[in-house]
């Protein structure tokens, strides 16, 4: 009954306050008339009845304010109406809103969009495969080294006695020539795995099947079968079905298509999309691509093989890790040769190990720290925007505090005022963060994957991410609108009437200039990373090592499995040098298997010689105790077509081969590394080899400059030895044009042609192009530092000028009585200019002490920055110095034009 | 005239649904009738009578209506309801009992 009662109030209250005001108007007027008749009656005149009537009521306003107070849903009403007020309140200073709110939503909706994308990007899981979170990764250790790859017969053992793992299987992949049934030659990536590695994934195919994998752990396929990954089907055979049955050639080798991988699966590697899956053995043996390579499951000695797991349902990771360990150590002292030292780490997760993890979240770390000072820089440019409203609207709010208006409702106003900014703002944040989240250049920037991977673009918007960044503006909306109310309290409304606001200031500009020298500081920070990162990135892309890179083409040759056999695999590259270099168009010409900076082969192990272990050492003790070189197999004249100096001795000769004594040639920082303070010419180097016959020691024929690999942050180990004594690989061509024009790709397999049309040529692009396209996540990711650069410079540029156009309009009579007692135009410029600059100068002095931390950490972020980019990061300030001489100019130009007269004659 | 004391809190609910018991009233007689009753100790304002009319209203104790008053002006008038009346019996009883121990304590030797 009493509720029924309130609910029925509180309806007509809020849905009919039109009415219920009337009636309240129309009962006030009613007890006055009776009143002012009542008075009449005892003898008043008409108009003094009613004057008395009305002393005695004591204000008809305050009455009503006082009913409406009782009311139920009283503070409804009051936020709706105050939420009205803000609005028209803020339609009086469309600028402020426009201004704040954009400022804010560019930062809500940038700093949303990039850390949702570096969120995703560092949690992702494999795509296309179940229950991710099931899975473990395992690598070999020894020692303190991890990441180790493990061999087939541990992984084996590993896996059978493994209780707590529903099933682990063993992949890697390489990249092979592939031959389709057109007889057409491309490289793709191909993934060999245990017959069980879609199983342990759970997976399933989109079309034919996957690898059957025997329960037992006997061998399944008997046969070389291939499974397609879904996008390579699609771009290779448009998808169609007909290809079940037919026959690729990897390597050379021929095996038939069973199966299609689902859309979107990429294997266990996330980072290293696969497109083809063979299983590692057919019927007990190492795949035959494999056993071209010397493959042999049975040596432990050999590890190969990444291996994933998925837990036993109940298991948890530190089940599955405690199990392995003690296989792993059963295993060492079963197998002490081969095992001693070696354990096991079983990490949760698949698909990144730490390295990659932590390397992947290097840009995107970077573009979040840039992002998350836009955003406060956006908030401190709110703030002080408001503050420069706040001092225009003094008058009104003393005005309204003189008039009786309660603190309560001045601080409910400004912050309904506050929160509708933020609410605006926050709405235009989560469109642009959609927009940006849903472009695809960002996710690449952020989280490059390769185009064929089938994902990346599409994601939701991180809803805690999005919340944090609203509360952090909301928040900062809210406190800066309160300070015009504070400070309202905080000056008595007679004097502030007054004075004209003249006295009560100085308080409020100490906290805005504070906020101005911040946002010329952060931005300053901002701008200079960017130029800094820019500079970084031309340095790649012009200062690279490789000169000109626009006249050097470069494919590579599929020969390996067209000439399997070694002396018509020499007299082909022979043939081929010698074609090109007739070529006119062709300045000079010459074979790699690696052209600095791209692909170091990687993992060649030397030693000085006579330091070398007894033959039989283990492939891993040996790795440990000897210095990790880039082998490059390469013909003579590379160094010439490469234009990498030759700092000491001799290049090699065409009568480097293989009946000669072995020779190589170093870089400066192997030849440091291996005999400092000694000539390098004539030492010999020990290059054990794994397997097969020993390997004689080298003789050292040369020195040449130090290139850098891709990442410019370091200088590999180089030793170059003649392709001619070790004649196994494939090798490239690289060519350098003779004039501007590079040397065609048609060319290329033109001339390749010309010597044996069945060998494939792949690749024909420029150096520089290939710089481009390696490096263009870096560059899109400057790219953007620039923008917000740019962004935060306009920003603290609006707020400077906000800063000194409010400090002119408050000074205006100080400036008009300076004018008047004879101060010059001049003068008054120099002023105000002096005031604003110094301000900027202070910011410029913070920022410039930021800008140094920036440069530390974007150091150790991006290893082609270098102490030259400091002085990019003087361009950024001269260009910020620049902007903020505008933005003080502005208002101070008006300050010289004042005609005092009218001045001080109109307030 | 007496001397006036200031309402104390929660008083003037009760004086309201008191002056009201007898027959509905306008504001202003609602005002009156309590000055009469309380022989002048009591004069209330309208910027407590007003809110506190509504509030009862809204608990359900009154009802109002316009109607026309004794010299022929529209006015509104309060009515109690059986909640009302019931209201004031209850503090009515709450009344005694606060005041009977008040003045016990305060008699107290």
């Amino acid at each position: 009954m009493r509720a029924a009662a309130l609910l029925r109030s509180l309806w007509r209250n809020l849905a009919h306050r039109g009415r219920v005001e009337q009636e309240l108007d129309d009962e006030l007027r009613a007890y006055v008339a009776l009143l002012a008749a009542e008075h009449e009656r005892a003898g008043m005149t008409p108009d003094a009845a009613r004057r008395a009537a009305l002393v005695d009521t004591g204000g008809v306003t305050q009455v009503k304010e006082a009913t409406r107070d009782a009311r139920v849903g009283n503070a409804l009403a009051t936020g709706a109406r105050e939420l009205r007020y803000a609005l028209r309140s803020l339609r009086r200073s469309p600028v402020f809103v426009v201004v704040a709110v954009v400022t804010l939503a560019l930062g809500i909706g940038g700093a949303t969009a990039v850390f949702t994308v570096v969120q995703r990007s560092l949690l992702r899981p494999l795509p296309a495969v179940a229950e991710p979170d099931r899975l473990v990764s395992v690598e070999g250790v020894q020692g303190t080294r991890g990441d180790l790859d493990v061999s087939y017969a541990d992984y084996r053992d590993l896996r059978d006695r493994s209780t707590t793992l529903a099933g682990l299987a063993a992949y890697n992949g390489t990249s092979m020539a592939v031959e389709d049934t057109t007889g057409a030659t491309t490289r793709a990536w191909v993934s060999y795995v245990s017959d069980d590695f879609f199983t342990v994934l759970g997976v399933r195919p989109a079309v034919g099947r996957l690898f059957h994998a025997a329960p037992d752990g006997a061998p399944g396929e008997r046969d070389p079968v291939v499974v397609l990954g879904h996008d390579f089907w699609q771009r290779r055979y448009g998808g169609a079905r007909s290809v079940i049955g037919a026959t690729l050639r990897l390597d050379g080798h021929a095996f038939t298509v069973v199966g299609v991988a689902p859309r979107g699966f990429v294997g266990a590697m996330t980072l290293h999309p696969m497109e083809l899956w063979i299983p590692l053995a057919s019927d007990g043996r190492a795949s035959p691509p494999l056993a071209a390579y010397g493959v042999d499951l049975e040596d432990r000695a050999m590890g190969l093989f990444r291996l994933i797991g998925r837990l036993a349902p109940g298991r948890r990771v530190e089940d599955a890790r405690r199990e392995l360990d003690a296989t792993a150590r059963w295993l060492a002292a079963t197998h002490p040769t081969t095992n001693r030292g070696r354990t096991v780490r079983v990490l949760a997760g698949a698909g990144m190990t730490a390295e990659e993890r932590a390397a992947v979240s290097r840009v995107p770390r970077l573009l979040a720290a840039a992002v998350a000072l836009l955003l406060l820089i956006a908030c401190g440019n709110v703030a002080s925007l408001s503050l420069v409203r706040a001092a225009a609207r003094r008058r009104e709010l003393a005005t309204r505090v003189a008039l009786g208006a309660s603190r309560a409702a001045l601080v409910r106003q400004v912050v309904a005022e506050g929160v509708v900014v933020a609410m605006a703002a926050g709405a235009l944040g989560i469109a642009i963060a959609r927009a940006l989240v849903s472009s695809a250049t960002l996710v690449q920037t952020v989280a490059p994957l390769p185009p064929h991977s089938g994902q990346g673009t599409g994601l939701g918007i991180d809803a805690a991410v999005l919340a944090a960044a609203l509360a952090a503006t909301t928040l900062t909306a809210v406190l800066v609108s309160l300070l015009p109310a504070v400070q309202a309290f905080r000056t008595a409304p007679g004097a502030m009437l007054r004075e004209g606001g003249g006295a009560v200031r100085r308080r409020s500009a100490g906290g805005q200039r504070a906020l101005v020298v911040a946002q010329v500081g952060a931005s300053l920070v901002l701008l200079s990373a960017s130029a800094i990162t820019f500079g970084a990135f031309q340095r790649v892309l012009d200062a690279h090592d490789a000169v000109d890179p626009r006249t050097l083409t470069d494919a590579s040759l599929e020969v390996v499995a067209s000439l399997p056999d070694t002396a018509r695999r020499v007299a082909f590259y022979r043939a081929v040098l010698a074609r090109a270099t007739a070529e006119p168009a062709i300045a000079g010409a010459a074979l790699t298997t690696t052209i600095p900076p791209f692909q170091w082969s990687g993992g060649a192990t030397v030693f000085r010689r006579g330091e070398e272990p007894p033959p039989g050492t283990p492939a891993e003790r040996m790795r440990e105790l000897g210095l990790r070189v880039e082998a490059v197999e390469l013909s003579p004249g590379f160094f010439d077509v490469m234009r990498i100096p030759l700092l000491r001795g001799r290049d090699f000769t065409a009568r480097d081969d293989e009946r000669s004594a072995p020779v190589a040639i170093v870089n400066r920082r192997l030849a440091a590394a291996l005999w400092p303070g000694q000539d390098p010419i004539g030492q010999y180097l020990a290059w054990p080899a794994a397997a097969g016959a020993p390997r004689p020691p080298l003789r050292v024929v040369g020195v040449v400059a130090d290139t850098r690999d891709l990442s410019l942050t370091s200088v590999p180990l180089a030793m170059y030895v003649p392709f001619l004594q070790h004649p196994g690989s494939n090798l490239g061509l690289v060519v350098r044009a003779r004039g501007n024009a590079p040397v065609s790709a048609s060319t290329l397999r033109r001339l390749v042609a010309d010597v044996d049309p069945g060998v494939a040529v792949l690749g024909g692009r420029t150096l520089l192009d290939r710089l481009r396209a390696e490096l263009a996540p870096q560059r899109t990711a400057s790219a953007w530092v620039g923008v917000f650069g740019v962004i935060a410079l306009l920003l603290a540029a609006i707020g400077l000028y906000g800063v000194v156009a409010q400090g002119v309009v408050q000074r205006t009579r100080e400036l008009a009585v300076r004018a008047a007692l004879g101060a010059t135009p001049r003068g008054l410029l120099r002023l105000v200019l002096g005031d604003g600059l110094r301000l900027a100068a202070v910011g410029a002095v913070v920022g410039g002490l930021g800008a140094l931390a920036a440069f530390r950490v974007l150091r150790s972020l991006f290893t082609g920055v270098a102490a030259a980019d400091l002085r990019a990061a003087g361009v950024a300030a001269t260009v910020l110095g620049l902007a903020m001489l505008a933005a003080t100019y502005l208002p101070a130009r008006r300050a010289a034009r004042l005609d005092p007269a009218r001045v001080l004659r109109s307030d | 005239m007496a001397r006036e004391t200031p309402l104390l809190q929660g008083t003037l609910d009760l004086l309201i649904l008191k002056a009201l018991s007898l027959q509905p009233l306008h504001g202003l007689g609602a005002a009156q009738r309590i000055e009469q009753i309380t022989r002048g100790t009591f004069r209330v304002k309208p910027g407590s009578l007003f809110p506190a009319l509504h509030r009862l209203e809204e608990k359900g104790w009154l009802v109002s209506s316009w109607g026309e008053s004794e010299n022929n002006r529209r006015a509104k008038y309060y009515e109690l309801t059986r909640a009302g009346r019931r209201q004031l019996e209850v503090e009515r009883e709450e009344w005694n009992r606060v005041a009977g121990a008040m003045h016990a304590a305060l008699e107290a030797t």
